[in-house]
C-alpha cells in the first residue's frame, strides 16, 4: 500500500515537473543550440548565413584586445558586486532580524532601489560619480567637499582600469536589498529552538551566527550567488545608462550587443554569448555539485 | 533570539542609519530633480533643492505613462503568480521528492539562465510568431519560462534547508505528496514566496527587452513608455525622474505589503506539532 | 431602342426577318413571325445547354420582336455536323445574311464556305470562324480589351513589389482564350518585368516573362499549364494543385487572373479556403448572376461586363447594312488564319463593387431582385480600416514633435489609415536597435522604419534584402526633380532608389561661446592650425578649450577632424578605398586628432553629448563639435543664437557640408504595403517635410521648402546645403556600413584607452579591409 502510494507520487512528481523541463528545453536549450550553431558560422549582415566557420569566431575573440578588456572588467565587476552585495545583504538581514522598531521602513527602503528603472538609476549614478574637477565639481565629489572629506574625492568610473568597480557600487546599491530579503527569509525560517539550545549550551551570539546560522543559510547563499552571478555576467543596461558604450567599461554583454546589433557580426556575437555560458559552467557547476553532495551527506 | 549585549540593541541603529543614508542619497536626488523645472536641471546645482514644489512634472509623466499602466498589471500579475507557483512546485519536487536524476535536472534548469537574452531574441521572435502567440500572452509566457530557473532555485534551496523529519512524520501519517506540499510545506513557505514574488514582480515590471520585442505599441507596458520618455536627443530629466518614481510605486507597494509576511516562527510551530 | 435616323433600316430588317420566317419549313421556328414576312436572316447558336446562349436567343428575339423583324434561330447543340446542317437548311430557305456563332471555329469553315457559295453574307458572331475567306464580318467584344481590362484591374490593385500572381486561361481550342490572354499579358508583362508581380504557377510564363509580345505558340505553351478548359471543376482542381505546390511565402496577398466568371468562382473558392492566403484579387468575365452575387459578397473582385444586348444590336446593325448593300462600319480586323476579317468590336465594362449598381442593375442587365446584400454592399465589404506601422527612434523632444506634425498631415490625407507609431527610444542604454534587427530577422517587419541615408541603408537593409525599391513612387511624385542630386546616389543601389529622405542634418558644426571667445581675444578659427592655437591660448587663460562627451561624440569629432585635415576629396576617398588608411595623410589627420583631444575635458567619458554641449552655452568651455541637432537643444534650454552660442564649420571644413539624413523605407513583406506607400508619399511631400523639419530642427531634404518657416541657424544651413561641397558622415551612417563603423568604433575605444596612434591607424586600415572597400 505504502509502496504503491510512493510509486504513484513518484510518477506524479515527474509529471508535475515535466512542463517546466519541456519549456526550459525549448526556450532555453533549443535557443542556445541555435546560438551555438550561429557562433560556428560566418554570419555577418542582416541575411542569415550559416556558412561553416569552425571555431574561428572563438579563436579570434581570444586574440581580440577588446575581449581582453571585457574579461578583466567582468572579473572585477563580478568580484566587487557579488561579494559586496552578499556581505551587505547578509549584515543588513542580521541587523533587521533583531526585531527592531522601524524594521518595515528599513526593509522597504533597502529593497526599493530594485524597483527603479535602470535608465534613471543610471543617470543618477552618472551625476553622483561625476569626475569633473574645479568649478564644475559635482556629485559625490561635491558632497565630499561640503563635508570636508576631500581625500575621498576620486575619478569614479573614469578611473583607469578600475572604473568598472565604481559601476559595481551602483549595482550593489540596486541589488543588496534583494540579497538582504533572501537572507531575511532564510533567517526567519531557522527554528528558534536551535538558537535557544545553543544559547543554553553557552554559545555567544557571534558563535551562534558563525557555527549555526551561516551553515544553515548556505542554500540561501547559493541562491544569492547564482542570482547575483547571473546578473553580473549579463550586466548591460546599467553600464550603458551610466557611461554610454565606451571601451574602458566594456563587458562581454555590451560587446556582444554591439557587435551583433550595431556591427551585424552575428557569428561573433553568438560566440561571446556561448563563451559567457561556458564560463559559468566552469565556475558554477562544480559548486552546485558540491552543494548537492553535501546536502545528500547531511 | 536577540543580540544580547549590555548596550541593548540600540547600537544597531547606527549602521542601519548609516546604510539608510547610502540608500537614500540617490533617491533624494531623484525626488528633488523630479520637482525641478527643465532649466534648473544642471550638474552644478544637483544637490540644491528645487525653487518651488510643483507637481507639473509628475502630472506630465502620469499622462504619458497611464495608458500603459494597465498593460503592465495585466502582464505582471499572471507572470508573477504562475512562475512562482511553478517554481514552488519544482523546488519541492527537486528538494524533497527526488526522483532518479533530480540532481541532474536541477543544475540543468539553472545553467541555461546564464545565456544573455539578447543572443536568443531572434529564435524567440520566430518561435512566438510560428506558434501564433501574440502580444501580452507571449510576454507573460516569456516571463514565466525565463523565470522558472530563479524561482525553482529559490524554492529548492529553501526547501532543502528544511529538516527531512518534517516530511517523514507526515509520510508515516499516510499523507501523499500533494498533501505534504499543501498542508506542510506551503504554509511555511511564505517567506520564500515573498522573495520570489518580489523578484518576479520586479523583473517583469522593469523588463524592457522582452516587452518591446514581443508586444505591439498598444500593449507596451510601462517600461517601454518610460524608456520612450527619454527621447533620443533631448531628455527632460526632471520629468523622467518623476516618471520613474511613479513607475516604481507599484513595486514599492508590493514590497511594503509583502514585507509584512517576513514572519518569524512559522517553522517552530510545525516542528512542535 | 434604336435611333430614329436608322428607323428605315429597321423597317427593312423587319421585312427581311419576316421573309426568313415565312420561308421556314420543318426547322422549329424560334419566333412566331407574321406569315407575310420573308426570312432574310438566319441565326445559328452553339448550344442550349449554356445559359449564355439561351439569354442570347431571348435577346435576339426581344430585339427583333421590338422592331418587328423575324429571324430563325437554330442551335447546333455542340455538334459541328449539326451546325453545318443548320446552315444549309437556312441557305435553302433563302436567307441573305447568316449570323453564326460557331461551335468550333475551324470546323465551321465548311459551313461558311457553303454560305459564301450561295451568296449569303456571313457574320461571325462572338466567335471567329477560322481558316476560311468566307467570313464577311465579325461581331465581337474585343477579347484583347477584355484581357487588358482584367489585367489593368490587377495592376491597379497591386502596390509594392513581389506580389504573387496566379495566371489562369480558357480552353486552348478557343481563339478567344488566346486573345484574352494576349490582352492580359500586354498589360501585366511590364509589371512582371519591374518586379510588381511574380508569377507563381507557370514555369513557362516565368521563362517568357521578359518578352513583351508573345507568339501564339508561346502563349500555347503557357496555356498548356494554366488552362481551365472553361470548366468549373478543371479550374478548381488546377487552383487547388497550384496552392498545394506553392510555399506559404508564395501566398499572402495574391493576385489572380481568371479568364471568366465560372472559373473565377471556382478559383476564388479554392483560394478562399487556403489558410496562407490572406487576401486575393480575382478577375472574371461575363457578369454572370452567380458572379455578380460573389462580387456583392466580396468573394470575387471584378468581372468584365460584355452586355450581350450590345452585341445583338451590333449584329443586327451589320446584317441590315449588308441587306442594304452597304458595308458595316469597320474599326478593326481579326486574322482568322486566312484573311483579316473586318470588325467593329463592341464595348466592354469592368465591373466591381464600386460601379456594380450602375453598370449591372441600373442599366437593366440584371434585376436587383435577383441579388441579396445589394443595399449593404457599400458598407459591409468596405475593407477593414487599414493600418501602417512605422518604427523610429523618435520619442521625445523636437524629434517626436516633428514626427507628430508629419503624422497629422498624414492623417488629414489618409484618414482611413490608422498610424501605429512604434517609436522606441534609441538613446543610451536601450535595446531598440535589437528590436528592429530581430523583427527583420524573424520575418515580422514593421511596414516602414527610419534609417540613415547612405551605407546604413544600402550596406545593411538593401544588402539584407529587407527593403523595397521606390522608383515608381519617385516617378509618380516627381521627387527626382525636388530631391537634391547629391542625395539620390546615397539612397540608391543598382539603379533602384530605396528610401524617402525627410531631413538633412549637418555634422561638421563647431559650436562656440561668443562671450568666452571675445573675452579671451580669440577669433573663430577656420583652419585646424588656427583652432589648435586658439585652444592653446584659451588653455593658458584657464578656460576649458573643448567640451567633449562619451565615446560616440569622440567618433563624431574624429570624422570632422579627418575631413578638416584631408579635405573633401581625400575624405571621400577613405570610403571608396582610394585614400590609403595607412598613409601619411591619415597619419597627419590622426596626429591632429590627438592634439585636439588633448584640449578636451578630462571627464568626457562621463558626459552625454547634451552635458558637453551645455558646457559651451553655460560658458564653462569655449568649443564643442556636434551635429546641428545641438541647436535644437540650445533653443530648448532657452538660449539665444549668436548671443549664447555661435556656430561655424569645424575648422578646415569651410565650404564643406558634412551631412546625414533620416529617411523612411518600405519593408519587403510589409503587412500593409499600400498604407506604407501612402505614408512614404507624405514623408516625401513638401507639406509633410515643412511640418516636420522646423519642429525637429533640421532642414528639408527637398529643395523647395519655404525658407521663412525656419530659424536663423537653419536658414544658414539651407544656404550652405545649396552651395557647399557635400560629404557624408561616418558616425551617422552615411559613408560606412554598420559593420565597418562598429570596427572603427572598437578601434577608437582601444585608442582612447591606450593613446597609441600607430596601433589605431593599423586597426583603422584593417577595418577598411575587413568590412570596407580596401583590398
Amino acid at each position: 500500500m505504502m509502496k504503491m502510494l510512493r510509486d504513484k507520487d513518484r510518477y506524479l512528481s515527474v509529471i508535475l515537473i515535466s512542463p517546466s523541463i519541456l519549456a526550459v528545453l525549448i526556450f532555453i536549450y533549443g535557443f542556445i543550440a541555435w546560438s551555438m550553431r550561429v557562433s560556428l558560422s560566418k554570419w555577418k549582415g542582416l541575411t542569415a548565413d550559416y556558412t561553416w566557420n569552425g571555431l574561428n569566431n572563438y579563436i579570434n575573440l581570444f586574440s581580440d584586445p577588446r575581449f581582453h578588456v571585457d574579461i578583466r572588467n567582468t572579473l572585477i565587476f563580478t568580484g566587487v558586486f557579488v561579494i559586496g552585495s552578499i556581505l551587505l545583504g547578509f549584515f543588513l538581514a542580521v541587523f533587521l532580524d533583531q526585531g527592531l522598531k522601524g524594521e518595515g521602513f528599513f526593509r522597504s527602503l533597502f529593497i526599493f532601489p530594485m524597483a527603479i528603472s535602470y535608465i534613471v538609476t543610471g543617470v543618477i549614478w552618472r551625476w553622483l560619480m561625476n569626475p569633473a574637477l574645479g568649478s564644475r565639481t559635482s556629485g559625490f565629489n561635491l558632497l565630499f567637499s561640503y563635508l570636508h572629506l576631500d581625500f575621498l574625492k576620486n575619478a569614479w568610473h573614469t578611473t583607469p582600469n578600475w572604473g568598472i568597480a565604481a559601476i559595481a557600487l551602483a549595482a550593489i546599491w540596486q541589488m543588496s536589498g534583494y540579497t538582504m530579503a533572501l537572507y531575511l527569509a532564510g533567517l526567519r525560517a531557522i527554528p528558534g529552538e536551535l538558537r535557544e539550545a545553543a544559547q543554553i549550551d553557552g554559545a555567544t551570539e557571534l558563535q551562534i551566527y558563525r557555527y549555526i546560522m551561516v551553515p544553515l543559510l548556505s542554500p540561501v547563499t547559493l541562491s544569492a550567488l547564482i542570482i547575483l552571478g547571473h546578473m553580473s555576467l549579463k550586466v548591460f543596461d546599467l553600464i550603458v545608462a551610466i557611461a554610454g558604450k565606451q571601451l574602458p567599461l566594456d563587458v562581454p554583454a555590451i560587446y556582444m550587443w554591439q557587435t551583433t546589433f550595431d556591427g551585424l557580426f552575428y557569428g561573433r556575437g553568438a560566440a561571446i554569448g556561448i563563451l559567457l555560458l561556458l564560463s559559468v559552467a566552469v565556475l558554477i557547476i562544480p559548486y552546485i555539485r558540491y552543494t548537492l553532495k553535501t546536502e545528500t551527506e547531511q | 533570539m536577540k543580540l544580547n549585549l549590555r548596550l541593548g540593541k540600540n547600537w544597531i541603529y547606527l549602521p542601519l542609519v548609516f546604510m539608510a543614508i547610502f540608500y537614500l542619497i540617490p533617491m533624494y536626488l531623484m525626488v528633488i530633480t523630479g520637482f525641478k523645472s527643465f532649466a534648473e536641471v544642471d550638474l552644478k546645482t544637483m544637490w540644491d533643492l528645487p525653487h518651488g514644489i510643483a507637481f507639473d512634472n509628475f502630472l506630465e509623466a502620469f499622462t504619458k505613462l497611464s495608458p500603459s499602466l494597465w498593460n503592465s498589471f495585466m502582464m505582471v500579475i499572471p507572470a508573477t503568480l504562475i512562475s512562482s507557483a511553478l517554481g514552488s512546485l519544482n523546488g519541492f519536487i527537486l528538494a524533497k521528492w527526488k526522483f532518479k536524476g533530480a540532481d541532474i535536472i536541477f543544475p540543468f534548469i539553472l545553467f541555461g539562465m546564464f545565456i544573455p537574452y539578447q543572443s536568443i531574441l531572434i529564435p524567440l521572435v520566430q518561435f512566438m510568431s510560428a506558434a501564433g502567440i501574440k502580444g501580452l500572452a507571449g510576454l507573460v509566457l516569456a516571463h514565466v519560462i525565463y523565470g522558472i530557473p530563479i524561482t525553482t532555485l529559490t524554492f529548492r534551496n529553501y526547501y532543502a534547508s528544511l529538516p527531512q523529519e518534517l516530511l517523514e512524520a507526515a509520510k508515516i501519517d499516510g499523507a501523499d505528496m500533494l498533501g505534504i506540499y499543501r498542508y506542510i510545506l506551503l504554509p511555511i513557505s511564505i517567506p520564500s514566496f515573498v522573495v520570489v514574488l518580489i523578484w518576479q514582480f520586479t523583473s517583469a515590471w522593469n523588463d524592457f527587452l522582452f516587452a518591446v520585442i514581443l508586444t505591439g505599441n498598444k500593449e507596451w507596458p510601462i517600461t517601454v513608455a518610460l524608456n520612450n520618455m527619454a527621447g533620443s536627443q533631448i531628455i527632460a530629466w526632471n520629468v523622467q525622474m518623476a516618471g520613474s518614481l511613479l513607475a516604481a510605486l507599484p513595486p514599492l507597494l508590493i514590497y511594503i505589503f509583502l514585507g509584512r509576511y517576513f514572519l518569524r516562527g512559522l517553522l517552530a510551530g510545525s516542528l512542535k506539532g | 431602342m434604336f435611333k430614329k435616323s436608322s428607323l428605315y433600316v429597321l423597317m427593312a430588317v423587319l421585312f427581311i426577318a419576316a421573309a426568313i420566317l415565312s420561308a421556314c419549313g420543318g426547322a422549329a421556328p424560334a419566333t412566331q413571325a407574321p406569315a407575310t414576312s420573308k426570312l432574310a436572316v438566319g441565326i445559328v447558336l452553339p448550344t442550349k445547354d449554356e445559359p449564355r446562349w439561351i439569354q442570347d436567343e431571348t435577346r435576339f428575339k426581344d430585339a427583333l420582336t421590338a422592331a418587328g423583324y423575324d429571324a430563325e434561330i437554330l442551335f447546333s447543340q455542340g455538334d459541328s455536323a449539326k451546325e453545318k446542317a443548320n446552315v444549309e437548311a437556312l441557305i435553302t430557305k433563302g436567307v441573305k445574311v447568316l449570323i453564326i456563332c460557331p461551335q468550333d471555329g475551324a470546323a465551321a469553315a465548311a459551313a461558311a464556305d457553303a454560305a459564301r457559295a450561295a451568296g449569303v453574307k456571313v457574320i461571325s458572331y462572338d466567335r471567329l470562324i477560322r481558316d476560311t475567306d468566307a467570313v464577311d464580318y465579325y461581331v465581337t467584344f474585343d477579347s484583347v480589351a477584355v484581357g487588358a481590362a482584367q489585367a489593368q484591374y490587377l495592376v491597379d490593385k497591386a502596390s509594392g513589389t513581389a506580389n504573387p500572381l496566379y495566371l489562369y486561361a480558357g480552353a486552348a481550342s478557343d481563339n478567344n482564350a488566346f486573345l484574352f490572354f494576349e490582352g492580359a499579358w500586354n498589360v501585366l508583362q511590364p509589371k512582371i518585368a519591374d518586379g510588381t508581380f511574380v508569377i507563381k504557377n507557370s514555369s513557362e510564363a516565368v521563362a517568357l516573362q521578359s518578352k513583351a509580345t508573345l507568339t501564339r505558340d508561346e502563349m500555347g505553351k503557357i496555356l498548356g499549364q494554366v488552362t481551365t478548359n472553361w470548366d468549373f471543376n478543371t479550374a478548381k482542381n488546377l487552383a487547388e494543385s497550384n496552392l498545394t505546390a506553392a510555399a506559404a511565402a508564395d501566398k499572402g496577398n495574391v493576385f489572380i487572373l481568371a479568364p471568366n466568371d465560372g472559373t473565377a468562382r471556382a478559383i476564388a473558392d479554392a483560394f478562399g479556403a487556403d489558410k496562407d492566403v490572406k487576401s486575393f484579387v480575382v478577375t472574371g468575365q461575363d457578369a454572370e448572376k452567380a458572379s455578380v452575387q460573389y462580387i456583392i459578397d466580396g468573394k470575387q473582385s471584378m468581372t468584365v461586363l460584355k452586355d450581350v444586348r450590345t452585341l445583338v444590336k451590333d449584329a443586327i446593325t451589320a446584317a441590315v447594312a449588308y441587306l442594304e448593300g452597304k458595308t458595316p462600319e469597320q474599326t478593326n480586323t481579326y486574322n482568322n488564319g486566312k484573311i483579316d476579317v473586318p470588325a467593329k468590336p463592341s464595348e466592354v465594362v469592368a465591373v466591381d463593387q464600386a460601379n456594380l449598381k450602375a453598370a449591372v442593375i441600373d442599366s437593366g442587365y440584371w434585376p436587383a431582385s435577383d441579388f441579396t446584400g445589394l443595399d449593404t454592399m457599400g458598407a459591409a465589404p468596405a475593407p477593414a480600416k487599414s493600418q501602417v506601422e512605422v518604427f523610429s527612434w523618435w520619442t521625445g523632444g523636437g524629434e517626436a514633435a516633428g514626427l507628430d506634425a508629419m503624422i497629422k498631415v498624414f492623417a488629414a490625407k489618409s484618414p482611413e489609415i490608422e498610424f501605429i507609431n512604434s517609436a522606441v527610444a534609441g538613446g543610451a542604454g536601450t535595446n531598440a536597435r535589437a528590436v528592429l534587427a530581430s523583427r527583420l530577422q524573424a520575418g515580422d517587419p514593421p511596414d516602414s522604419w527610419q534609417g540613415h541615408a547612405g551605407q546604413e541603408l544600402i550596406g545593411t537593409y538593401v544588402a539584407g534584402k529587407q527593403i523595397e525599391p521606390l522608383n515608381d513612387l519617385y516617378t509618380a511624385q516627381g521627387w527626382l526633380d525636388v530631391m537634391p542630386k547629391t542625395l539620390i546616389p546615397l539612397i540608391s543601389d543598382g539603379g533602384n532608389i530605396y528610401s524617402v529622405p525627410v531631413n538633412i542634418h549637418r555634422a561638421n558644426v563647431l559650436w562656440y561661446n561668443p562671450k568666452v571667445l571675445t573675452d579671451n581675444g580669440v577669433a573663430v578659427p577656420t583652419t585646424v592650425e588656427e583652432w589648435l592655437t586658439a585652444m592653446e591660448t584659451l588653455k593658458g587663460k584657464g578656460v576649458q578649450p573643448l567640451a567633449l562627451g562619451e565615446q560616440w561624440t569622440k567618433m563624431h569629432l574624429l570624422e570632422t577632424v579627418l575631413l578638416g585635415t584631408l579635405g573633401a576629396e581625400k575624405y571621400n576617398g577613405l570610403w571608396d578605398g582610394s585614400t590609403d588608411w595607412a598613409g601619411a595623410d591619415v597619419k597627419a589627420a590622426l596626429d591632429n586628432y590627438v592634439k585636439v583631444l588633448s584640449y578636451a575635458n578630462t571627464d568626457s567619458a562621463s558626459l552625454s553629448w547634451q552635458d558637453a554641449a551645455q558646457l559651451v552655452v553655460n560658458g564653462d568651455a569655449a568649443f564643442n563639435v556636434m551635429g546641428d541637432w545641438a541647436e535644437g537643444y540650445f533653443r530648448e534650454l532657452g538660449k539665444t543664437p549668436n548671443t549664447d552660442y555661435g556656430w561655424a564649420p569645424v575648422p578646415g571644413t569651410v565650404g564643406v557640408f558634412q551631412f546625414l539624413s533620416d529617411s523612411f523605407v518600405l519593408a519587403v513583406g510589409a503587412p500593409h504595403p499600400e498604407a506604407a506607400t501612402a505614408w512614404l508619399t507624405i514623408a516625401g511631400s513638401k507639406e509633410g517635410q515643412e511640418a516636420f523639419n522646423p519642429v525637429k530642427g533640421s532642414i528639408c531634404a527637398r529643395t523647395d521648402c519655404d525658407k521663412t518657416l525656419f530659424g536663423v541657424y537653419l536658414q544658414s544651413a539651407m544656404d550652405d546645403w545649396a552651395s557647399n561641397t557635400v560629404v557624408g558622415s561616418l558616425t551617422h551612417g552615411v559613408v560606412a556600413n554598420d559593420s565597418w563603423k562598429s570596427e572603427i568604433d572598437t578601434a577608437l575605444g582601444l585608442f582612447i584607452a591606450d593613446s597609441n596612434v600607430e596601433t589605431f591607424q593599423g586597426a583603422l586600415a584593417a577595418a577598411c579591409k575587413n568590412s570596407g572597400p580596401c583590398k
